[in-house]
């Protein structure tokens, strides 16, 4: 007898403010043994219980190779995120997972690598990243893409640092600039001229808002990008996790289960703006 | 939970003042609810109330707008007011006292004029005049679905009004369609919340929720003409309680 | 092996089952005239027909507690529901056996056993009754789902009797042999005839390549969204989950599952507010390719036993069987037509 949707007790360890509403939480399993034995794929969604408010899904923003703790970055924008919001460093959740498909790393090896995010899109990016980071000397060149609308919402600016000197080609740009932002400004497809290696041997992983990601498949595809090339992943409203409720189901496919990582060649086919 | 008690307070525009006689109708339930608030204002419940400038952190406001005195006083309540609650059809809808607006103009007109106090060209709903943070929807209110927010506002969660018809709420309960019996019922166009009361006791759904956005007001239009609903009668159950839709404007006036 | 129970005696083998479980399921008529499923309490049975409603109520429910969460001080406890309670559903016709098995390849098969459904299933002893005449808009014999399956006992109306086939021991130990007498008669045949037919061959593919047709729209837009559809349907499983506090005690809260429906604009609605599936188009289609199309491909079978209730319960008559024989018939060219087409 199983129960896929019993959520399993975690406190938070940390909290970081990253933007005005953006938070890091690190968490761990109360169950030690349940922490030792947890690993994921980049990419991969959790479910967090804050009880009595609800359960959201959200991508794992830590590396997988450092998983004593896990890491989620959250965006405050409905009541449940709310109340994580309002928790403190000792509290319990509940956590489920992790679900879905992650991006396929193993398979990139040797292949130059390019990241393209979006707002809060750059959190689940961020794993695959340090995992890049990790194993570096088995990739290729390694640019990171980054756009957000304001230079507040800029994430993670210390780990941009710290890429930029592991010499990764890291860029980012604003929709808005203020007046000390020295970065570029527009969207984030706007930088793909910066980059400058060539489309074969090289691997796109995007996530970011849904009219992001389209707009991105299209411009690498007019470089000369191969469906094959690129991996997305999708934003939808993931509930069970696990195929029961159907809230997730796109096309023929169910976000939880066969996602939220998708091929482009798998995107290409299913009705992403079901009008 | 925390110590600090909620301050609520209870007003009354142009109104039958039931809808804050269904919330006190919770006898007991809403005595539990007195551990985390605390009444500031309320006519019905208070012997006497010395209106003070203290600030409430939620105002339900029942009744429409229909003259200068009541949106005054809607003024007044919402500058000392932090989550502002239209409480029941007339405040959120405009309701009965909105049945004047769906009237031919002379008729309305003559009815200003004979009226003993000033009132406006018509009956307003409160989010014509100011920002309503919530709508609790009914005539009466459903005091259930009341108790519902508190517990929910209490706990600092805010709750949205979801695109959910009556009918959903009628199947739930395992009802018979008023529809397929032939008899007409605005059922699909009207927010939930009521646990389909009317329904399910046989009587028409008369919308007293309000029009869902989702509503297709074209379809069910069509439908109760085919089951013989002449022009005027579709025309008043429409307008009984809500504003003619856009898309049904041919209803108004001659027959068929 | 087969019995025969006298119909004069019907009432007392049902009362020896509530005697005996406690709780009884019968199809009957509820207070506003729909039929549906409920308790036995000595009233009158529905025996004519299927139920306007379908017993899903009984394995899925529309609100059901999952967990309970209780604060205790930093910590929390978290416990999960069972339901153990022993019952017998009587009279679920071969439609509803065959939604039960259909459900079975979600919640059983699938991950493994989820307990929430399968304690019900298990605890429940399923007793089918035959249709000796089609329903009003079924079209359970081109679904293949005519003759029950997964059932504990069959009864069949012969006359003054029921003919009762025991199919399982479970089913065998009910029958009192005071009530049931052996019989060697041949089985009556239960052969029907629906009205409606629903061509299946290749349907799952066919609808998904149509994804596009003009069908959906022209169908859609005297769709109300009223929900009548996927909530009588007896395989319409979908769900939110919820969580409530308890009223009053500040350190309790419970979460539940929510039967909800894919009809309704807050099915994909994300925080900020966006509708992923906002056209009632794109909904209405959403409920014939679960059913048709997705579910097959995930599980095998389609998500449809041919009850033919949303039909019945469609105020505006949108029949899905219309819809799929429309594009059977009448289907797109792929290549003018398919997604890769239209960007």
């Amino acid at each position: 007898m199983i129960t896929p949707e019993k959520p399993l007790l975690a406190e938070i360890i940390s909290i970081s403010q990253d933007t005005s509403d953006t938070k890091t939480f690190e968490v761990g399993f109360v169950d030690k043994k349940l922490q030792k034995k947890f690993s994921f794929m980049p990419g991969q969604f959790m479910m967090i219980s804050v009880f009595g408010f609800g359960e959201f899904p959200i991508s794992i923003s830590s590396s997988p190779y450092k998983t004593n703790s896990i890491k989620f970055t959250i965006v405050n924008v409905g009541n449940v995120t709310n109340a994580m919001h309002k928790l403190k460093k000792g509290e319990q959740i509940g956590l489920r997972g992790p679900f879905g498909t992650g991006f396929p790393l193993q398979k990139f090896r040797k292949k130059n690598i390019l990241f393209v995010s979006g707002g809060c899109g750059l959190a689940p990016l961020r794993s695959a990243i340090y995992a890049v980071q990790e194993k570096k000397s088995e990739f290729g060149k390694i640019s990171v893409l980054f756009g957000c609308k304001t230079p507040e919402n800029v994430l993670f600016n210390e780990d941009m640092n710290q890429w930029q000197k592991e010499n990764f080609n890291v860029l980012s740009t604003v929709d808005y600039p203020n007046k000390n932002w020295k970065g570029n400004t527009g969207v984030v497809t706007g930088l793909f001229k910066q980059v400058n290696f060539s489309p074969e041997n090289t691997i796109v992983m995007i996530c970011g808002p849904s009219v992001m990601i389209h707009f991105s498949l299209i411009e690498l595809r007019k470089k000369g990008f191969r469906n094959e090339q690129m991996f997305a992943s999708l934003e939808r409203l993931m509930q069970c996790g696990v195929g029961y409720c159907s809230h997730c189901n796109i096309g023929n496919k169910y976000s939880c289960i066969d996602g939220p990582v998708f091929n482009a060649k798998d995107l290409e086919k299913l009705p992403v703006k079901e009008n | 939970m925390s110590v600090k008690k909620v301050k609520v307070g209870f007003f009354s525009l142009t109104c039958c003042e039931g809808c804050e006689f269904a919330v006190f109708d919770l006898e007991e339930k809403l005595l539990k609810a007195f551990d985390y608030l605390e009444i500031v204002e309320s006519r019905v419940l208070m012997e006497k109330i010395k209106p003070e400038a203290v600030r409430l952190d939620i105002s339900f406001v029942e009744g429409s707008v229909i003259s200068k005195h009541d949106l005054d006083k809607l003024h007044y309540i919402r500058k000392k007011t932090d989550f502002l609650v239209a409480l029941g059809a007339c405040a959120a809808i405009a309701g009965i006292n909105g049945i004047r607006n769906a009237l031919p103009e002379g008729v309305q007109e003559r009815m200003k004029q004979k009226a003993i106090i000033p009132v406006k060209e018509k009956a307003f709903s409160l989010s014509a005049f100011v920002k309503v943070d919530y709508i609790l929807n009914g005539c009466s209110v459903n005091e259930l679905e009341f108790l519902d927010f508190l517990n929910r506002v209490l706990h600092g969660v805010i709750p949205r009004l979801e695109e959910v018809p009556v009918c959903f709420e009628c199947k739930l309960n395992g009802n018979a369609c008023l529809l397929l019996k032939g008899i007409p019922c605005l059922g699909p166009v009207t927010y939930a919340g009521c646990d389909a009361l009317c329904p399910g006791q046989n009587a028409q759904c008369i919308g007293c929720r309000g029009f869902t956005k989702d509503a297709n007001f074209k379809s069910l239009d069509n439908l109760l003409k085919e089951m013989g609903i002449g022009k005027k009668e579709r025309f008043n159950l429409f307008t009984y309680f809500n504003p003619l839709p856009k898309e049904l404007r041919d209803l108004r006036g001659g027959s068929e | 092996m087969n019995y025969i129970l006298k119909k004069e005696d019907f009432p007392k083998f049902l009362e020896l089952l509530k005697k005996k479980f406690g709780k009884v399921i019968v199809p009957a008529k509820n207070e506003t005239g729909a039929t549906c499923f409920q308790s036995y309490s000595g009233q009158e049975l529905f025996l004519e027909s299927r139920t306007d409603f379908s017993a899903k109520e009984f394995f899925r429910p529309a609100k059901e507690k999952m967990f309970s969460f209780k604060k205790k001080s930093s910590s929390f406890e978290v416990k999960s529901e069972h339901d153990n309670t022993k019952k017998v559903l009587f009279g679920i016709r071969p439609c509803g056996t065959h939604a039960l098995s259909t459900l079975d390849e979600l919640f059983i098969k699938f991950l493994g056993e989820d307990n929430f459904y399968s304690d019900k299933r298990k605890n429940t002893i399923i007793i089918a009754l035959q249709c000796n005449e089609a329903c009003e808009n079924g079209f359970c014999t081109s679904m293949g789902t005519s003759q029950a399956s997964g059932h504990d006992l069959l009864f069949i109306e012969r006359g003054h009797d029921f003919f009762v086939r025991a199919e399982t021991k479970q089913g065998t130990d009910l029958l009192d042999p005071t009530l049931f007498k052996h019989t060697s008669d041949a089985e009556p045949s239960s052969k029907i005839e629906c009205k409606n037919e629903l061509d299946i061959e290749g349907l799952g593919e066919n609808l998904y390549a149509n994804f596009n047709h003009s069908v959906w729209k022209e169908e859609s837009e005297r769709c109300l969204s009223c929900t009548s559809c996927t909530q009588s349907c007896p395989t319409c499983y979908c769900y939110t989950s919820n969580d409530e506090f308890v009223f009053g005690s500040g350190t309790e809260s419970e979460r539940f599952r929510v039967l909800d429906s894919c009809q309704l604009q807050r099915f994909t609605k994300v925080s900020g507010n966006h509708v992923f599936r906002p056209s009632r188009e794109g909904r209405l289609r959403q409920f014939v390719l679960h059913k048709f199309s997705y579910y097959k491909k995930y599980h095998g079978m389609h998500l449809c036993v041919g009850c033919g209730r949303c039909i019945t319960a469609c105020p505006v008559k949108i029949s899905l069987v219309d819809i799929a024989n429309k594009i059977q018939k009448h289907p797109l060219e792929f290549q003018k037509h398919s997604l890769e087409a239209k960007k």
